[in-house]
């Protein structure tokens, strides 16, 4: 019964270049694809790796083997069989091909090879291929799991983790317990850091589909359209505000704050305000998803802060441009030996009671326009020493609390922007 | 350029709890870009039972090409009355509206029927310390009464199209000695407005 099929599989036409096995170049262990989805039944007996760090096989065998009728769209590589992945691989092969002939010329083996007695002796080999062939678990109901393997080496039923079981109480397997996140049975009851894990995982996806859900229905109120429904994919972007909770389209919103203000709008008080209750921003992040606390809400800005510091800011260029933001920029501020801008030193002459801060040349002027508009508040002195001018901010303000110094901060950035 | 899609949901909110707001948007021509609202005068002020129409214009883009604004709802829409009122923050004139939120306050999450409601909460507070119209406003500051009866006065003529039945109005231009006939036509081609129909019988 099994013959013929590890004959075929051994006499294959097409050379098993393609099929990398457990073990990819170098020895390492390439990720299992069941695993990586949530639930491999084979737990720690998979030939696979259950490791996040290994990485996966994303080759694509049907191109290899000379047509994949998904062409450009497979999600999988399209590489080319090469001479040294074939002999790579062909390492793996012999193995498996020499098993192969041990198990055509005993003729007793088929029965110890079923899933369960499964001597571990195949890793390159994908084990349903043996199974499915010579060995239907419904029909041959006289297999006993061994009674001497240990619960937790037992695997547990796929028909039970699917939905139901054939065999009810007779099964051979280990029917999983129920996880209330996926409604699945595919817990191990014998596996309690396996179970876990799906647990953690589970829910976190559980989670993100409800705030998925739940930032579907939100409406931006400028374009009064769902955020989530605009036609196209850049648009479906939420702003969000660094001040306030109102959610916008991040084209919408972004919209308002760059128009230029008409005769007597006021860049602040309404441009860079939320449109909403006016609170003033001074910058919006986008996000694919709406928060539903403040936790979240700073995840997305940290992540999203965290994502542009690593991008070079391309005004900085390597220390060669100017940066309008300064070193309130997002992006990185390198030079091109990998040295980190200066940092400001913001309190420079702190025992008066004045911050000083650094920019550009181009800032600084802007800042003394900027800065007769401001009078009663603030008073900047310019210093045109060298090329970042040091600039310094007087506080008329009779504390030196951190409430000051915010203002005299927002009133910099404002100058900036 | 004018979103239309936010402009045509927002005609279709309008419409939806027209019963509540009183408040009527609705399209002069084909195009969005040119509407017309109609606004119940605030009860308890002067403007009591009449019916005040506003023109509306959506601006398309900013003066200049070089400006690259973006048009309604980024820019506020350009309101006036076109019913004549007697107040000191509309124009007895134009028509023109001061009002913030139609000028350096308009916000894009304000919509036509939020900005037609301020413009109700005006016509019941007046800002005489920020007049469009000075006569009206000197008048509202120095002599109250006779400012309410002007303004009640124009809101029955002006504001009040149907105050008096037809029949009444018919009679009342017959005993002028117009034809029957001649005035029932003629009121009906004036939207049944008394004083139009007079000025063109007169006019031939």
């Amino acid at each position: 019964m099994a013959t013929p099929l590890l004959q075929l599989l051994s006499s294959s036409p097409f050379p098993r270049t393609g099929f990398r096995g457990p073990f990819g170049f170098g020895g390492a262990r390439v990720l299992c694809k069941f695993f990586a989805h949530g639930a491999c039944f084979k737990g720690e007996h998979c030939e696979f790796s259950h490791d996040w760090k290994d990485p996966p096989n994303n080759i694509c065998t049907y191109y290899q083997k000379g047509v994949c009728s998904y062409g450009s769209r497979c999600r999988y590589e399209h590489v080319k069989p090469s001479r040294t992945e074939s002999t790579a691989s062909s390492s793996s092969t012999i193995p498996s091909r020499t098993v192969s002939k041990s198990v055509t010329t005993v003729p007793a083996v088929p029965h110890e090879l079923s899933a369960l007695s499964r001597p571990f002796i195949l890793p390159s080999k994908p084990v349903w291929s043996l199974e499915s062939g010579k060995y239907d678990p419904l029909e041959d109901s006289d297999v006993i799991e061994p009674r001497n393997v240990k619960p937790a080496d037992r695997s547990i039923c796929a028909f039970a983790a699917a939905g139901s079981c054939p065999r009810g109480d007779k099964c051979p397997h280990i029917h999983g317990d129920l996880c209330p996140s996926c409604g699945k049975h595919c817990l191990h009851p014998f596996r309690p850091e396996e179970s876990e894990e799906h647990l953690k995982t589970c829910e976190k996806k559980q989670k993100q589909l409800e705030l998925l859900k739940y930032s579907q229905e939100i409406e931006c109120s400028v374009c009064l359209d769902r955020v989530l429904s605009k036609p196209s994919a850049a648009e479906r972007k939420f702003g969000l505000m660094s001040e306030c909770d109102h959610p916008f389209c991040i084209s919408c919103i972004r919209n308002w704050r760059s128009s230029s203000p008409t005769s007597g709008m006021d860049l602040n008080t309404s441009l860079r305000a939320c449109p909403i209750c006016r609170k003033l921003s001074y910058f919006v992040i986008p996000s694919v998803i709406w928060y539903s606390s403040q936790e979240e809400k700073q995840e997305i800005v940290e992540n999203y802060k965290a994502k542009l510091r690593s991008i070079d800011c391309k005004h900085f260029d390597f220390g060669n441009g100017n940066c309008p933001f300064g070193t309130s920029c997002f992006y990185k501020h390198a030079y091109r030996d990998g040295r980190l801008e200066e940092v400001v030193l913001r309190h420079l002459g702190a025992e008066d009671g004045h911050t000083a801060v650094r920019f550009s040349r181009k800032i600084a002027n802007k800042m003394k326009c900027a800065c007769d508009l401001f009078q009663s508040r603030c008073e900047i002195l310019l210093f045109q020493t060298q090329t970042p001018v040091v600039v310094r901010i007087a506080c008329w303000i009779d504390t030196q609390s951190w409430e000051a110094e915010r203002q005299a901060w927002c009133f910099v950035v404002s100058c900036m922007l | 350029m004018i979103d239309f899609a936010r402009v045509q949901k927002e005609l279709q909110e309008c419409s939806r709890d027209i019963e509540s707001s009183g408040i009527k948007v609705s399209p002069k021509s084909d195009s969005l870009a040119r509407l017309t609202g109609t606004i119940p005068g605030p009860i308890g002020t002067p403007y009591e039972g009449g019916t005040f129409q506003i023109d509306i214009t959506l601006p398309v883009m900013g003066k200049f090409e070089w400006e690259l604004k973006d048009g309604y709802p980024f820019e506020p829409p350009k309101m006036q009355f076109a019913t004549k009122v007697w107040h000191p923050n509309i124009s007895s004139q134009s028509g023109a509206i001061c009002l913030d939120i139609l000028k350096d306050q308009w916000s894009p999450a304000l919509t036509l029927k939020t900005a037609l409601l301020s413009v109700q909460a005006l016509l019941s507070a007046p800002e005489p310390d920020d007049p469009q119209d000075a006569v009206v406003a000197q008048q509202y500051l120095r002599d109250y009464q006779t400012f309410v009866g002007t303004a009640r006065y124009w809101t029955e003529t002006f504001a009040k199209p149907s105050s008096l039945g037809v029949e009444e109005k018919v009679s009342k231009l017959v005993e002028m000695g117009f034809p029957e006939v001649l005035v029932r036509s003629t009121l009906e081609s004036a939207g049944g407005d008394e004083n139009l129909a007079l000025e063109k019988l007169c006019s031939g």
